[in-house]
Order: C-alpha cells, then structure tokens, then sequence
C-alpha cells in the first residue's frame, strides 16, 4: 500500500495538453446538458447561471472519471492519458440543438496507456495488453455508477434531493455514454480486452438504470441483470462464434 | 463504380446482375454505400433542424467536423471523402426547407477552414 501511495505522489499528473483537453470536454458536455433549461421564456442570467452549475457539476464528474482511470493505471503500472474526441463531442452538439436539447449525445472521449519501462518490470505479460487495459478502462464507469449510488443515497435523504438527483443522472448517463465502444472510448478498450466482460459491465450499468426506473436502487440485483444477459449473449452468440473459430 | 458502370456499355445490366462484382459486393462499392447512408443522414438532420438560425448553426459545426476528416485524409482516402463530403452536402440542401443554399454553402466551407485550420495548427 505505501509502494502505491508513493507511485501516486510520484506518478499522478496531468499534462497541459490533457488539462486543455479536459477542459473542453467539460465545457461542451456541460453545453449539452444545460442547453435546455427547461424554462417557458429564455432568460440570459438564469441560462447562464444554469450553465455554471452544469460546469461544477461536469467538472466532479470528469475529475473522478479521469483521476480514477490515473489511479487503476498505476496500479498496474501504467500511465494513461485523457483524449477528448472532438467529432463525437460535436455530434453531441448538433444533437443538442436540433433537438432542442431534449435529446443527450454525449460522447467525451477516452484515455491512452503509456507503458512504464522500469516500474513494470518483472510483470507477466510486461508489455501494453488489451486485457489489462481493458479492465483500467472499467475502472471508470463503475466509479462513477459508485459516485451515483452515493448521491442517489444523500438524495433519499432528502439533501438537496433535487440537485442529488441531477448529479445522479449525469453520472449515469456519462457512464453508460463511456461504455459504448466507439473510438477512444472505455468501451472499445474493454470490448477488445473480452467480450464476455464487456457485455457484463455494460448490462451491470443498463441494469442500474433499468431498476432506477423503478426507484429500486440496488447495485447487486444490477450485477445479477448484468450476469443474466452475458449467460443470455453466451448461449446465442458467443459460444457459436467460438465453435465456427474450430 | 459510376464509371465503370457508364464505360461498360451493354454490359451495365450483367455487371449489377453479377454476384460477386455487382452492386450488392458491398466491400467493393463501400464508397458508394457510404455515399446513399451520408446522403439520407444529411437530408435527415436538414429536415430536422427546425428555423434558418439552426439549419446554419448545424451546417458550420458539420464542416468543422468535416474540416477534421479532410485534415486527416490529405494523404489517402481523397476521392471516397470528398465523394462522401458531396453526399451530406447534397443530402442537407435538399433537406433544408429553413435556409438558403447559398448560405448553406458559404457556413459549410467556412466551418471547413475552421476545422481544418484549428486540427492543424492543434490549437484543439
């Protein structure tokens, strides 16, 4: 444990180009969400206002994403690196608008690895590998179902429920959004790295959402949605693939 | 294919009755697939887009995603994305009932350069 608090101090940065790139993430994701503020007449100072808020709230958000991501990759003796993925960000946008922000596109981006020469020494399979990656990719969409859960329990407490409530939503939504697997997205690291496992962490996130519809917040019947589905796309898909691999 | 298609004649019929090279053999005419799919997607999101001041917000931000793409492709892949660039063009301006089209064009190409300029001097 002080061998990785050590490599936190050490290793734990961020690069000016990775901070811009984080910045603009949360300013267009924060755009997306806040563009309707759901009011009959627009008012400058309340959208702004609104704008504000969405900003500090995408600004924890992607901080525990990627400050998550930073501590799983150095676990493994890793570095990763966020990379916003300007296209899919723009597509947010224009969905954004021509919806009149009814609908939520939100495609931010994702991490690259960095490979720690000395500190990975000695480690099987000392190289990049999908299947770690993979799994550091993970690390960040269950964080941030974890940060949900937490602030779904201080808005049953009735603490600034309906500000709780929001935070929730967005966690979710942005968690689901990062397990897509479109490019540079955690999704596709862990779709490389195993299907099996990817369709699992997927259906554990769609399951979250699924029981929340139903105000029944429970993270172990989500796991067991999650685990039902894999058997599901096991049977019909997977196996058959890998006997038509023979 | 387009050309093919015109130099080949009497034999046009033959070459899309063809399995194996005919217009179905989508690995082979992908461009041309991509072509329909862009095409139908910019109608799509013209359509949609629902007063003047949207259809030209929507048109800027596609040329700045496009802007991107041509950066990338400067060296491979000219014709199927220009190819590919005609189609959500077209597609858009035959879908927007809002803007004119001489607006439509002049936002496109000014999202371009942004696009373009701002990927390649890597300035986001």
């Amino acid at each position: 444990m002080g061998q990785y608090l050590m490599k936190l101090r050490r290793h734990l940065r961020w690069k000016k180009a990775e901070v811009q790139d984080l910045v603009i993430t949360v300013l267009v994701i924060a755009f997306i969400f806040a563009y309707n503020d759901k009011q009959p007449t627009f008012t400058l100072s309340y959208w702004l206002f609104n704008y504000l808020k969405h900003i500090l709230i995408m600004s924890g958000v992607i901080f525990v994403y990627d400050f998550v991501h930073k501590a799983a990759s150095l676990f493994m003796n890793f570095t990763c690196e966020y990379k916003k993925w300007s296209n899919g960000l723009l597509i947010g946008v224009i969905v954004a608008i021509l919806s009149g922000g009814k609908l939520y596109v939100v495609l931010p981006g994702g991490i690259i690895f960095h490979h720690m020469v000395v500190l990975r020494l000695g480690h099987f399979r000392y190289g990049l590998n999908y299947f770690t990656t993979g799994f550091i990719a993970a690390a960040g969409p269950l964080a941030l179902l974890l940060v949900a859960t937490f602030f779904k329990t201080l808005a049953l407490f009735n603490v600034a429920s309906a500000f709780f409530n929001h935070v929730t939503f967005i966690c979710l939504y942005f968690a689901i959004f990062a397990m897509l697997p479109f490019p540079r997205h955690d999704g596709t690291h862990m779709f490389f790295a195993n299907r099996n496992w990817f369709i699992i962490i997927l259906f554990f996130l769609i399951g979250y959402i699924f029981l929340f519809q139903f105000k029944f917040y429970s993270l172990i019947f989500a796991a067991l949605i999650g685990l039902v589905v894999w058997l599901v796309y096991y049977v019909l898909f997977e196996r058959g693939a890998w006997n038509l691999a023979d | 294919m387009f050309i093919e298609l015109l130099c080949a004649g009497e034999n046009m019929i033959e070459i899309l009755k063809n399995k194996k090279a005919g217009f179905f053999n989508l690995t082979r005419f992908w461009v041309e697939y991509s072509f329909i799919f862009i095409l139908i997607i910019g109608f799509i999101v013209a359509l949609w887009s629902g007063s003047a001041v949207v259809t030209y917000m929507i048109i800027l931000l596609s040329g700045i995603i496009i802007g991107r793409g041509w950066l990338l492709r400067k060296y491979h892949f000219q014709i199927p994305f220009v190819l590919i660039t005609i189609a959500y063009l077209v597609g858009f301006v035959f879908g927007s009932f809002h803007g004119e089209t001489k607006y439509i064009l002049i936002f496109f190409i000014v999202g371009m350069y942004i696009g373009y300029v701002l990927h390649s001097r890597e300035l986001i």
